[in-house]
């Protein structure tokens, strides 16, 4: 459960209590100037105030003070430039991620947010990291801008669709701790929650165990990177050996600073490869031709995502490739097949397994159940129901419910689809 | 015609011609200022209404009175009717037009025919904004991309109707400008200007500058909605950050446009009811040139966190506080005002007073706003819309409230309760603290802003501030009880009530259709309270 009340959330870090002392400090200051002004204020406007039945008196006949004048602007402008400096000097920090930082993929859509860990397993809207762990969050939004906040750590940053923005923070501070969208995205953006839970090491080790003994369909990040990079054929021109081919090498790529044509340089970060994928026209490395295709259409976010996890793999900063592990054979549906599959999808967000409304009807008790349509027909909950709704869900809406559930058509398989038919058939 | 030497001006500007036509097709500019003032008025009633709304719903954690859906309706609605039907134009082309000629001692405004096409233009682009009604905005006042251009809410038409007020304002800026510079009675030198008209004269020339960029802006969004131009969608190859910057290019100044000429009302106000001269006067009259100019440049601290690049983020805070200097210097100039001086505290001195009080708080919040460690922690929460109630309500419409009670027996010929008026105040002052200031410390807890729903253990606060909003709405509601019903049955106000020295209080009250008999000519400024014969 995330934490509960106090008058404000303790500070969980060492930078968030940074950001508090900077906002003491302009408390102070704010304090100093409020007593001056609101004192003088209340004092004058009684002191001089005239009283009924009291004869008019003579008032001083003052137009102005330079001296004064000078005073109340060069003192707020001493103030004021102390206050601009102290919060930036924080911010840098809040900006600068340490070296040796855990990278966890963010992906906000409309809304949820998942979570995927270098080696591949994804979870939504939930994040775990043992304490003392610093972790760097990359996002990246599916659709519209979302937000991600997490109070007590004092971090906040928008998330938005065609670019990565980054947070970091050491989670010094156990707990589970609230994580909020803080970027109005539509109707369920005050549900829009996710929490970061912060685990005593041996906890963390204890988990982390029984996730990675499960077997999943997941590859580590940068290994799946390394199939679509063959997939898409990128090594004809490519190379990560240093080798000059037809494009550059990406050896020692990632991290570093990259010579322009045109005499510009730019660090070699998520969103240069991004942008190198989707628009190679847009910056031309010095020494090289304009002639890199765009992938854009053919590449999916979630490659992206894994191809710059592959390259990052081949710089010394980045992180040593994770050993892959082997894909789970291939098994009949089944209901606990379909449990992951629901969990891996975040279905969760929107559907309820107790009967409880969420933004979509609850699946207690739906299989084999007639359900009222919003056009008026009447249905029942069948395996055909089931698929036609995860496929193409707009054209089977229920009555009462608002027409938003996204397709899933190319994200979930069909066999997927048939095991997560026989977990709601499990949920009576 | 009414600018030529004329020996009928007439008697009563709210009598001398008569019939529906006569004011729909008025070129005085008093009539207009009322038209103004009565429609833009009750769109601040309108308003209020949504946020009573929004603050039910937020009674309790989870949704029960209304869908997330409708929620999202009602704040948008709460915003961008206040801000685009209510505090932009208040002053301005309510008050503003009303007095300005009167305070510079000339019979109408420049452009008298362009004058009556703003309020035409403005009514259209109300006509305009009702009919998306239909389809209730959800995007938030600040029309974010790209979900402002997927939703499929009336986005294009509300920001039409909004375009076509954009238009009005420009023309009225326009139009103001002209008029001070060159319809200054003989000896009004710039030196001599009430303050009010060097607030509206600054507020004007942002309206000109900044005013057409939100226009094209919104245009790029329509083309977008319409046509499919990918400007501000990734998925056409737009940037999100991009409409950011030109909405916020535009939607910073505003914010001066918005309080620019309340401050000015408090100039006038405060020497009248202290019978002392304005302290500083030039620098007054410099800072608000200077806030204006300032003001174009610090429109990135809306984006700290949207995505901007370092060197942004560092420039845009860095500028941010300059606005904080002249700022500071008319507080402490009012305040200097007070010394010595034989105070009044009759309800139009009652709501500068207030003024002063909730916008020094408003303004204090705005360094944890700029500051960029800080502001990483309170954007998007709801210490910023406390802070931007303060500034705004505790600021603008306070300011508003010493306007119309002071000016209330020019316009009308009739004097309010003052026991009412004073009543009305209680309310309204307890009401606004009790709603607002708890949202300063629910922001830094972490509560974000536009949320229909909210963990529990924010509810005891968002309780106060629901309790808060009604009494603030039962204050507001006696104001204008006071105001309506006196129209009809108040005391025969005299020329002068408040033994000011502008040039309006030269006039009877109301004003007759040609504002004076003879053009004044003016030999001193219009602070010598208490001035020493010599």
């Amino acid at each position: 459960m995330p934490e509960t009340s106090h008058i404000a959330y303790g500070a969980a870090s060492h930078v968030a209590a940074e950001v508090d002392s900077v906002f003491l400090f302009i408390l102070i200051i704010a304090a100093f100037f409020f007593i001056t002004t609101q004192g003088a204020l209340i004092y004058l406007a009684l002191r001089y105030r005239k009283k009924k039945g009291e004869p008019e008196r003579q008032t001083a006949y003052i137009t102005k003070n330079t001296v004064l004048e000078g005073l109340w602007i060069g003192l707020p402008s001493l103030a004021v430039f102390a206050i601009f400096l102290y919060g930036y000097t924080v911010w840098e920090d809040l900006r600068t991620v340490p070296e040796g930082a855990e990278e966890i993929n963010v992906l906000a859509r409309q809304w949820l947010y998942e979570f995927k860990y270098a080696d591949g397993r994804k979870y939504v809207n939930e994040v775990r990291v043992p304490v003392g762990q610093t972790v760097k969050f990359t996002m990246t939004s599916a659709d519209v801008l979302h937000g991600f906040f997490i109070p007590s750590y004092r971090v906040k940053q928008d998330i938005l669709p065609g670019r990565y923005t980054y947070v970091w923070l050491k989670a010094e501070t156990p707990g589970d701790f609230y994580i909020f969208c803080t970027q109005y995205c539509g109707y369920g953006h005050s549900q829009m929650r996710a929490t970061l839970k912060v685990m005593p090491g041996d906890q963390y080790q204890a988990w982390y165990l029984k996730e990675t003994s499960k077997p999943t369909a997941g590859l580590p990040l940068a290994e799946e990177g390394r199939a679509v990079v063959l997939k898409l054929g990128c090594l004809a021109c490519h190379s990560t050996d240093g080798t000059v081919k037809v494009g550059p090498t990406w050896e020692d790529l990632y991290g570093s600073r990259v010579l322009l044509e045109g005499g510009n340089t730019v660090a070699a970060d998520d969103n240069y490869i991004r942008e190198s994928i989707l628009e190679p026209g847009a910056k031309i490395v010095k020494g090289f031709s304009n002639i890199m295709p765009t992938f854009k259409g053919v590449i999916t976010e979630d490659e992206i995502t894994a191809v710059i996890a592959y390259i990052r793999s081949l710089s010394p900063k980045g992180m040593a490739a994770p050993t892959a592990r082997l894909a789970a054979p291939a098994a009949p549906p089944s209901a606990a097949k379909g449990k992951e599959a629901v969990e891996k999808n975040g279905c969760l967000a929107c559907h309820s397994t107790d009967g409880s409304k969420k933004v979509g009807p609850t699946w207690k008790g739906l299989y084999g159940a007639k359900v009222t349509l919003a056009d008026g027909r009447v249905m029942t909950a069948d395996d055909q129901y089931i698929k036609e709704h995860i496929y193409d869900p707009s054209t089977l809406l229920v009555k009462g419910f608002p027409n938003i559930m996204p397709s899933y058509k190319g994200i979930i398989s069909d066999d997927d689809v048939a095991s997560i038919t026989e977990y709601i058939k499990t949920l009576k | 015609m009414i600018n030529a030497v004329s020996t009928n001006i007439g008697e009563n500007y709210l009598t001398d011609k008569r019939g529906l036509l006569s004011w729909i097709y008025t070129l005085d500019h008093k009539r207009i200022g009322v038209m103004y003032l009565c429609i833009i008025l009750f769109f601040f009633l309108v308003g209020g209404v949504f946020g009573l709304i929004v603050r039910l719903e937020l009674i309790k954690p989870a949704n029960w009175l209304m869908s997330n859906q409708t929620y999202n309706e009602m704040f948008t609605l709460h915003g961008a009717i206040m801000i685009f039907l209510f505090v932009i134009p208040v002053i301005p082309s309510g008050l503003g037009n009303f007095f300005i000629p009167l305070l510079i001692g000339a019979r109408d405004v420049a452009f008298p025919r362009l004058n009556i096409l703003s309020l035409w233009l403005f009514v259209a682009g109300i006509i305009v904004v009702m009919i998306s009604l239909s389809s209730p905005i959800d995007t938030g006042w600040t029309f974010y991309t790209p979900y402002s251009e997927r939703t499929s809410a009336a986005v294009t038409v509300l920001v039409g109707g909004i375009f076509l007020v954009g238009m009005s304002t420009i023309l009225t800026g326009l139009n103001f400008i002209v008029t001070i510079h060159r319809l200054r009675a003989p000896g009004m030198t710039w030196g001599r200007l009430p303050l009010f008209i060097w607030g509206v004269y600054a507020t004007s020339i942002i309206n000109v500058v900044s005013t057409p960029v939100i226009g094209m802006t919104f245009l790029l969004l329509l083309a977008e909605r319409v046509l499919g131009i990918g400007f501000f969608d990734p998925a056409k190859g737009g940037d999100p950050l991009l409409f950011q910057h030109f909405f916020w290019f535009y939607s910073h100044p505003v914010v001066y446009v918005m309080i620019l000429p309340a401050m000015g009302i408090i100039s006038e106000v405060i020497p009248v009811f202290a019978r002392k001269p304005i302290f500083g006067y030039r620098a007054i009259a410099i800072s608000s040139l200077a806030i204006a100019f300032a003001g174009f440049f610090v429109w990135g601290h809306h984006m700290f966190v949207a995505g901007m690049s370092n060197v942004a983020d560092i420039f845009f805070s860095f500028l941010t506080f300059s606005v904080a200097i002249p700022t500071g210097v008319k507080v402490f100039n009012w305040i200097a005002t007070l010394y010595k001086g034989s105070i009044h505290l009759d309800s139009p001195m009652i709501y500068a007073l207030t003024f002063i009080f909730s916008f020094i708080i408003g303004g204090l919040t705005g360094p944890f706003l700029g500051a960029l460690a800080t502001d990483v922690h309170l954007h998007d929460t709801y210490f910023v819309v406390a802070h931007f109630h303060y500034t705004m309500m505790g600021g603008t419409v306070m300011g508003l409230f010493a306007g119309l009670h002071y000016w209330y027996p020019k316009m009308t010929g009739r004097m309010f309760s003052e026991k009412t008026a004073k009543a009305a105040w209680v309310l309204v002052f307890i009401g606004f603290f009790v709603t607002f200031f708890n949202m300063f410390i629910l922001g830094f807890r972490g509560m974000p802003r536009r949320w229909a729903t909210y963990p529990p253990e924010f509810q005891t606060q968002h309780i106060i501030s629901t309790v808060g909003a009604f009494i603030l709405a039962a204050g507001i509601a006696i104001m204008f009880y006071n105001f309506i019903v006196n129209i009809f049955r108040g005391e025969k106000a005299p020329p002068n009530p408040w033994n000011g020295l502008t040039l309006e209080w030269q006039v009877p009250s109301p004003p007759p259709t040609g504002n004076f008999a003879e053009i004044p000519v003016v030999t001193d400024w219009p602070y010598g309270y208490g001035k020493p014969r010599e």
